[in-house]
């Protein structure tokens, strides 16, 4: 059969595949499909392969792709450790110190005495200067603090206040400050005779376990070169001794 | 009743960024689909579908409606194919000049397996992917678009940017390359259980 030019034209045919023709397309096709075998054929081969591209599928993996917004609040950073218990400590302590003087009823006046720290409970209790008051106290006039007549009638009032509690009243031992000093130089000594034969004992320790494991290397390494040493002399034997065998049987050979 | 793109594309666009992860839903499958189709690896496919929805987010402005939503992302995800193409240098085949015989282009297979032997292995799909490969770059888009996503030759030819008669040329290309590499694999034409062409 000789070609047309529908033969020729593999687009009409394609449109044909595909169902992307008119109505009159169509009918002009499948006429010269009902008279042309090779058309005909290609067509079905054609849809043969389209049936196997079905069977081309991707891998069913799970994608889950999702816009999100960038501009979420960047997580809060976290105050460095030290700094946070740094103010919680030092608010402590200072809560301490407050509680200490509370406890202690220090008392500090200046008057012509010089500059005085009284602490305890009891009337007349023994006073102490502050460490490290100053030396000049000789050189302030009494009579020139206006403050003088305030801190004598406060004291007045309290020696007054004092004498008329009860006598069951616990009354707490005197505890000046030098007491104080006395006391807390001691802890620290005891403290640092502590941390010292501590740490002589781990160095102790340590030099030991050095000492063990340096003997427990040099053993080994020994024990090493033995088996090294015997591993080559056997090699060396047995050489000779092949060698040996084989001077014997080249000499009777000859 | 769910939305359609053109709803979601509006709400979208109003920042509603539910909306357009209801669009990503949607299309994310089918745009993986061809990505993997033409490109024919896995992970770089997903980079490439990952990609389409993060620059039509950005884009989504400048989207007019014009066009179906879902042309315009085919559009993003086959230039993304292209530069990834372009990149790697994964084109099996060059393009054919003019005149060239598209069967001597495809290359020869060394072992031919009998039928028997791809059924019993079910790899019928991979003989197929290993057809799909040896097409050029534009048959296989055409193909893919075609066959898979049931594009219509004119919006192969508007997302192709190519003239109507020039689809037609490489779905045809295209699938008789398509018989020859499978003709080679021992693969008959299936007549039975091929598509019968539907009127449009």
């Amino acid at each position: 059969m000789t070609k047309t030019p529908m033969c020729e034209d593999k687009s009409v045919l394609v449109a044909y595949l595909y169902g992307e023709c008119t109505a009159e397309e169509r009918q002009a096709i499948e006429a010269h499909l009902a008279d042309c075998p090779a058309c005909r054929h290609e067509l079905e081969s054609l849809q043969g392969v389209r049936g196997h591209l079905a069977e081309w599928s991707p891998p069913d993996e799970v994608l889950g792709f999702r816009v999100v917004r960038g501009d979420a609040a960047p997580a809060a950073v976290p105050r460095a450790w030290w700094r946070a218990q740094g103010w919680g400590l030092a608010a402590a302590a200072v809560l301490l110190l407050a509680v200490a003087a509370a406890i202690a009823r220090v008392e500090i006046r200046y008057d012509q005495q010089g500059f005085v720290v009284r602490t305890g409970w009891g009337a007349g209790g023994p006073t102490a200067e502050v460490a490290g008051a100053p030396a000049a106290p000789a050189a302030v006039t009494p009579t020139a603090a206006p403050w003088n007549d305030d801190l004598r009638a406060l004291e007045a009032r309290l020696r007054g206040d004092l004498a008329a509690r009860p006598a069951s009243d616990p009354v707490r031992p005197a505890a000046d400050g030098a007491e104080l000093l006395r006391q807390v130089h001691a802890l620290i000594d005891a403290s640092e005779a502590r941390q010292q034969r501590e740490l002589a004992l781990r160095v102790s320790q340590l030099v030991g376990d050095v000492g063990q494991q340096r003997r427990s290397d040099w053993l080994r390494i020994q024990q090493g070169f033995g088996r090294l040493e015997n591993l080559t002399g056997a090699g060396v034997a047995q050489q000779r001794q092949m060698l040996d065998y084989v001077l014997r049987v080249s000499g009777r050979e000859r | 009743m769910a939305s359609s793109d053109e709803e979601l594309v509006a709400r979208s666009k109003g920042g509603d960024l539910d909306s357009f992860n209801q669009l990503v839903v949607r299309w994310e499958r089918p745009i993986y689909a061809l990505a993997y189709r033409v490109i024919g690896r896995e992970e770089d496919a997903r980079d490439v579908c990952q990609e389409t929805f993060l620059r039509a987010f950005r884009a989504l402005s400048g989207f007019k409606g014009q066009a179906k939503f879902s042309s315009w992302l085919y559009r993003i995800a086959l230039n993304l194919c292209r530069d990834w193409m372009r990149r790697e240098r994964r084109a099996p085949v060059a393009q054919a000049p003019e005149g060239v015989d598209l069967f001597d282009l495809a290359p020869e297979r060394g072992e031919v397996e009998t039928v028997e032997e791809l059924v019993s292995r079910r790899q019928l799909g991979r003989a197929v992917a290993k057809a799909m490969a040896a097409l050029p770059d534009e048959q296989r888009t055409a193909v893919v678009l075609k066959e898979y996503h049931e594009l219509t030759f004119q919006e192969i030819a508007d997302l192709l940017e190519c003239p109507l008669s020039t689809v037609k040329t490489r779905l045809y290309q295209g699938l008789s390359v398509l018989r020859r590499q499978l003709e080679q694999a021992g693969i008959q034409s299936a007549r039975g259980d091929a598509r019968a062409p539907q009127t449009r």
